[in-house]
Protein backbone atom coordinates (compact mmCIF):
# COMPACT_ATOMS: atom_id res chain seq x y z
CA UNK A 1 0.00 0.00 0.00
CA UNK A 2 1.21 3.38 -0.70
CA UNK A 3 1.67 5.70 1.85
CA UNK A 4 -0.33 8.84 1.64
CA UNK A 5 1.18 12.22 0.58
CA UNK A 6 0.63 15.83 1.58
CA UNK A 7 1.75 19.18 0.23
CA UNK A 8 2.96 21.82 2.39
CA UNK A 9 4.20 25.29 0.95
CA UNK A 10 5.98 27.31 1.76
CA UNK A 11 6.00 31.08 2.81
CA UNK A 12 8.10 31.56 -0.88
CA UNK A 13 5.75 29.22 -2.76
CA UNK A 14 7.65 26.07 -2.67
CA UNK A 15 6.00 22.87 -2.17
CA UNK A 16 7.46 20.04 -0.15
CA UNK A 17 5.59 16.48 -0.24
CA UNK A 18 5.80 14.68 2.80
CA UNK A 19 4.41 11.48 4.12
CA UNK A 20 1.37 12.12 6.00
CA UNK A 21 2.66 10.54 9.20
CA UNK A 22 5.79 12.86 9.23
CA UNK A 23 3.51 15.62 8.72
CA UNK A 24 1.43 14.58 11.70
CA UNK A 25 3.65 15.33 14.14
CA UNK A 26 2.31 18.82 14.06
CA UNK A 27 -0.65 19.25 15.72
CA UNK A 28 -2.50 22.03 13.64
CA UNK A 29 -1.34 20.02 10.20
CA UNK A 30 -3.14 16.68 11.81
CA UNK A 31 -5.93 19.40 12.40
CA UNK A 32 -6.06 20.71 8.42
CA UNK A 33 -5.54 17.39 6.86
CA UNK A 34 -8.54 15.60 8.46
CA UNK A 35 -10.53 19.47 7.92
CA UNK A 36 -9.01 19.71 3.96
CA UNK A 37 -7.98 16.41 2.44
CA UNK A 38 -6.46 16.42 -0.58
CA UNK A 39 -5.70 19.69 -0.39
CA UNK A 40 -1.88 21.80 -0.84
CA UNK A 41 -1.43 23.46 3.11
CA UNK A 42 -0.16 27.27 2.71
CA UNK A 43 2.48 27.74 5.41
CA UNK A 44 2.71 31.95 4.81
CA UNK A 45 4.76 32.63 7.69
CA UNK A 46 7.34 29.94 6.86
CA UNK A 47 10.31 30.05 4.67
CA UNK A 48 11.51 27.25 2.68
CA UNK A 49 14.50 26.95 4.71
CA UNK A 50 12.74 26.34 8.26
CA UNK A 51 9.95 24.41 6.52
CA UNK A 52 12.83 21.97 5.11
CA UNK A 53 14.44 21.99 9.24
CA UNK A 54 11.36 21.32 10.59
CA UNK A 55 10.42 18.51 8.07
CA UNK A 56 14.22 16.92 8.94
CA UNK A 57 13.17 16.90 12.34
CA UNK A 58 9.78 15.03 11.72
CA UNK A 59 11.11 12.88 9.98
CA UNK A 60 13.56 11.47 11.60
CA UNK A 61 10.88 11.73 14.98
CA UNK A 62 8.06 9.78 12.85
CA UNK A 63 6.71 6.53 14.42
CA UNK A 64 6.36 4.20 11.78
CA UNK A 65 3.79 1.89 12.45
CA UNK A 66 4.37 -1.21 9.58
CA UNK A 67 2.82 -3.75 11.59
CA UNK A 68 5.84 -5.19 12.85
CA UNK A 69 7.65 -4.71 16.20
CA UNK A 70 10.17 -2.58 15.24
CA UNK A 71 7.81 0.31 15.67
CA UNK A 72 10.43 3.12 16.08
CA UNK A 73 13.27 4.06 13.69
CA UNK A 74 15.75 4.50 16.50
CA UNK A 75 16.56 3.93 19.76
CA UNK A 76 15.60 6.92 22.14
CA UNK A 77 19.33 7.34 23.06
CA UNK A 78 20.24 7.84 19.69
CA UNK A 79 17.07 10.03 18.59
CA UNK A 80 18.12 12.21 21.77
CA UNK A 81 21.85 13.25 20.63
CA UNK A 82 20.61 13.49 17.08
CA UNK A 83 18.60 16.69 18.55
CA UNK A 84 21.64 17.99 20.11
CA UNK A 85 23.32 17.92 17.19
CA UNK A 86 20.29 18.75 15.32
CA UNK A 87 20.05 22.13 17.25
CA UNK A 88 23.98 22.54 17.51
CA UNK A 89 24.08 23.31 13.85
CA UNK A 90 21.58 25.63 13.60
CA UNK A 91 23.25 29.60 14.05
CA UNK A 92 20.97 31.79 16.63
CA UNK A 93 18.39 33.75 14.08
CA UNK A 94 17.26 30.35 12.69
CA UNK A 95 17.10 28.75 15.64
CA UNK A 96 14.33 31.51 16.71
CA UNK A 97 12.28 30.85 13.45
CA UNK A 98 12.91 26.98 14.19
CA UNK A 99 10.97 27.80 17.57
CA UNK A 100 8.42 29.88 16.29
CA UNK A 101 7.89 26.98 13.68
CA UNK A 102 7.41 23.97 16.18
CA UNK A 103 5.31 26.29 18.63
CA UNK A 104 3.19 27.61 15.49
CA UNK A 105 2.86 23.99 14.05
CA UNK A 106 2.39 22.62 17.63
CA UNK A 107 5.09 20.13 17.75
CA UNK A 108 5.89 19.49 21.73
CA UNK A 109 9.20 17.58 21.62
CA UNK A 110 10.36 20.05 18.57
CA UNK A 111 9.16 22.89 20.89
CA UNK A 112 10.94 21.34 23.70
CA UNK A 113 14.49 20.71 22.05
CA UNK A 114 14.98 24.71 20.59
CA UNK A 115 13.59 25.93 23.75
CA UNK A 116 16.28 24.12 25.60
CA UNK A 117 18.87 24.91 23.49
CA UNK A 118 17.75 28.32 23.68
CA UNK A 119 18.11 27.97 27.82
CA UNK A 120 21.12 26.83 27.73
CA UNK A 121 22.48 29.83 25.16
CA UNK A 122 21.25 32.18 28.02
CA UNK A 123 22.78 29.94 30.43
CA UNK A 124 26.03 30.27 28.69
CA UNK A 125 26.55 34.05 28.76
CA UNK A 126 27.96 36.08 31.55
CA UNK A 127 26.03 38.51 32.23
CA UNK A 128 22.49 40.67 30.53
CA UNK A 129 24.54 42.43 27.82
CA UNK A 130 25.79 39.07 26.56
CA UNK A 131 22.32 37.48 26.32
CA UNK A 132 20.87 41.12 24.86
CA UNK A 133 23.81 40.60 22.10
CA UNK A 134 23.34 36.93 21.55
CA UNK A 135 19.45 37.60 20.80
CA UNK A 136 19.12 40.69 19.55
CA UNK A 137 17.71 42.69 22.16
CA UNK A 138 17.37 46.48 22.98
CA UNK A 139 17.86 47.67 26.06
CA UNK A 140 14.77 49.74 27.61
CA UNK A 141 16.56 49.66 31.25
CA UNK A 142 17.45 53.40 32.37
CA UNK A 143 20.68 52.67 35.06
CA UNK A 144 18.32 53.35 37.93
CA UNK A 145 16.21 50.31 37.21
CA UNK A 146 18.92 47.80 36.41
CA UNK A 147 20.85 49.06 39.50
CA UNK A 148 17.24 48.02 41.47
CA UNK A 149 16.75 44.62 40.08
CA UNK A 150 20.44 43.97 41.00
CA UNK A 151 19.83 45.29 44.22
CA UNK A 152 16.69 42.91 44.36
CA UNK A 153 18.62 40.21 43.91
CA UNK A 154 21.15 40.38 46.15
CA UNK A 155 21.33 39.75 49.93
CA UNK A 156 23.25 41.20 52.67
CA UNK A 157 26.71 38.69 53.29
CA UNK B 1 29.82 26.97 20.20
CA UNK B 2 30.45 30.40 20.99
CA UNK B 3 32.24 30.62 17.71
CA UNK B 4 29.08 29.83 15.85
CA UNK B 5 26.94 31.92 17.04
CA UNK B 6 29.27 34.85 17.06
CA UNK B 7 30.20 34.61 13.64
CA UNK B 8 25.91 34.89 12.47
CA UNK B 9 25.38 37.74 14.53
CA UNK B 10 28.32 40.11 13.43
CA UNK B 11 26.89 39.29 9.68
CA UNK B 12 23.50 39.73 10.94
CA UNK B 13 24.40 43.47 12.45
CA UNK B 14 26.25 44.94 9.40
CA UNK B 15 23.25 43.91 7.46
CA UNK B 16 21.04 45.85 9.95
CA UNK B 17 23.20 48.59 9.65
CA UNK B 18 22.93 48.62 6.50
CA UNK B 19 19.61 48.79 5.88
CA UNK B 20 19.33 51.26 9.18
CA UNK B 21 16.50 48.73 10.75
CA UNK B 22 16.91 46.02 13.15
CA UNK B 23 16.93 42.74 10.62
CA UNK B 24 15.44 39.81 12.86
CA UNK B 25 13.98 41.08 15.87
CA UNK B 26 11.94 38.48 17.15
CA UNK B 27 8.47 38.95 18.97
CA UNK B 28 8.37 35.53 20.98
CA UNK B 29 4.79 34.74 22.57
CA UNK B 30 4.89 34.80 26.33
CA UNK B 31 4.32 31.28 27.04
CA UNK B 32 7.04 30.24 24.83
CA UNK B 33 9.04 32.36 26.74
CA UNK B 34 8.05 31.09 30.07
CA UNK B 35 9.06 27.42 28.47
CA UNK B 36 12.62 28.40 28.06
CA UNK B 37 12.90 30.40 31.46
CA UNK B 38 11.63 27.05 33.17
CA UNK B 39 14.54 25.40 31.89
CA UNK B 40 17.06 28.03 33.45
CA UNK B 41 18.77 27.89 36.31
CA UNK B 42 18.25 30.42 39.32
CA UNK B 43 21.18 32.25 38.31
CA UNK B 44 20.60 32.55 34.70
CA UNK B 45 17.09 33.93 35.73
CA UNK B 46 18.34 36.70 38.20
CA UNK B 47 20.40 38.01 34.56
CA UNK B 48 17.49 37.35 32.32
CA UNK B 49 15.21 39.79 34.08
CA UNK B 50 17.77 42.57 33.57
CA UNK B 51 17.93 42.23 29.34
CA UNK B 52 14.59 43.98 29.03
CA UNK B 53 11.27 45.01 30.50
CA UNK B 54 9.10 42.49 28.26
CA UNK B 55 11.99 39.61 29.52
CA UNK B 56 11.19 41.05 33.34
CA UNK B 57 7.74 40.67 33.18
CA UNK B 58 7.89 37.27 31.98
CA UNK B 59 9.77 36.35 35.77
CA UNK B 60 7.69 38.76 37.70
CA UNK B 61 4.12 36.93 36.62
CA UNK B 62 1.63 35.16 38.90
CA UNK B 63 3.49 32.48 41.02
CA UNK B 64 6.31 32.13 38.58
CA UNK B 65 8.78 30.95 41.43
CA UNK B 66 6.52 28.12 42.73
CA UNK B 67 6.33 26.76 38.91
CA UNK B 68 9.88 27.07 38.44
CA UNK B 69 10.55 25.34 41.51
CA UNK B 70 8.34 22.30 40.69
CA UNK B 71 9.98 21.98 37.64
CA UNK B 72 12.79 22.00 39.06
CA UNK B 73 12.33 19.56 41.05
CA UNK B 74 11.01 17.08 38.61
CA UNK B 75 14.25 16.92 36.93
CA UNK B 76 16.61 14.03 37.83
CA UNK B 77 18.11 14.11 41.40
CA UNK B 78 21.87 14.92 42.04
CA UNK B 79 24.71 14.41 44.64
CA UNK B 80 25.52 16.81 46.62
CA UNK B 81 28.75 16.67 48.45
CA UNK B 82 29.49 19.02 50.97
CA UNK B 83 33.06 19.82 52.61
CA UNK B 84 34.46 22.39 54.82
CA UNK B 85 37.55 24.20 55.68
CA UNK B 86 39.10 26.69 58.16
CA UNK B 87 37.58 29.43 56.50
CA UNK B 88 35.11 28.33 53.62
CA UNK B 89 32.66 25.83 53.18
CA UNK B 90 32.24 24.37 49.63
CA UNK B 91 29.60 22.68 47.73
CA UNK B 92 30.06 19.99 45.26
CA UNK B 93 26.82 18.77 42.48
CA UNK B 94 27.74 15.69 41.16
CA UNK B 95 26.05 13.42 38.01
CA UNK B 96 24.01 10.62 40.15
CA UNK B 97 25.11 7.38 38.22
CA UNK B 98 29.01 8.48 37.19
CA UNK B 99 29.29 11.06 39.90
CA UNK B 100 30.84 13.46 37.73
CA UNK B 101 31.31 16.99 39.09
CA UNK B 102 28.94 19.28 37.25
CA UNK B 103 29.33 22.33 39.01
CA UNK B 104 31.61 23.84 42.26
CA UNK B 105 30.69 26.77 44.62
CA UNK B 106 32.35 27.87 47.73
CA UNK B 107 31.76 30.14 50.43
CA UNK B 108 34.09 32.05 52.74
CA UNK B 109 32.75 32.17 56.56
CA UNK B 110 34.08 33.35 59.57
CA UNK B 111 36.77 30.83 61.08
CA UNK B 112 35.38 28.20 62.36
CA UNK B 113 36.41 26.71 65.62
CA UNK B 114 35.67 22.79 66.10
CA UNK B 115 33.43 20.82 64.00
CA UNK B 116 30.46 22.08 61.96
CA UNK B 117 26.82 20.43 61.76
CA UNK B 118 25.23 20.69 58.36
CA UNK B 119 21.49 20.28 57.61
CA UNK B 120 20.03 18.47 54.85
CA UNK B 121 19.33 20.41 51.86
CA UNK B 122 15.43 21.59 51.52
CA UNK B 123 14.65 23.01 48.17
CA UNK B 124 18.33 24.44 47.82
CA UNK B 125 18.67 25.84 51.33
CA UNK B 126 21.37 24.43 53.28
CA UNK B 127 21.60 25.57 57.16
CA UNK B 128 24.67 24.77 59.49
CA UNK B 129 26.52 25.67 63.01
CA UNK B 130 28.66 25.23 65.14
CA UNK B 131 28.57 25.33 68.42
CA UNK B 132 30.29 28.92 69.30
CA UNK B 133 28.50 30.95 66.37
CA UNK B 134 24.95 31.36 65.11
CA UNK B 135 22.98 29.08 62.92
CA UNK B 136 23.94 30.27 59.12
CA UNK B 137 21.72 29.53 56.18
CA UNK B 138 23.09 29.22 52.47
CA UNK B 139 21.12 29.31 49.53
CA UNK B 140 22.66 27.13 46.77
CA UNK B 141 20.50 28.04 44.03
CA UNK B 142 20.98 32.02 44.10
CA UNK B 143 24.94 31.33 45.55
CA UNK B 144 24.08 33.24 48.88
CA UNK B 145 24.58 33.26 52.07
CA UNK B 146 21.92 34.81 54.42
CA UNK B 147 22.87 37.04 57.17
CA UNK B 148 23.00 34.84 60.85
CA UNK B 149 20.24 34.16 62.09
CA UNK B 150 19.08 35.53 65.66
Amino acid sequence: MSKKMIVLKSSEGVSFVVEEAVARQSKIISFLVEEFPDRELPLTNMTSEILRKTIEYCKKHVVEDDGGGDSSSSSSGDLKEWDVKFVAEIDQPRLMDLLMAANYLDIPSLLDVTCQKVADTIAACNDEKEIRATFNIENDFTEEEVEAIRMENQYPI
Amino acid sequence: MASMEIYPRIVRETKRRRKGRREWKIEIPNDVMEEIVMKLPVRSIMRFQAVSKHWESVIKTRDFGARHMAHQRNKDPKLMFVSYGFDHIRFEQRDLETTSLEERLCFEIEEINGPIEISECCDGLVCFYCLTQAVRVINTATETLLPPLP
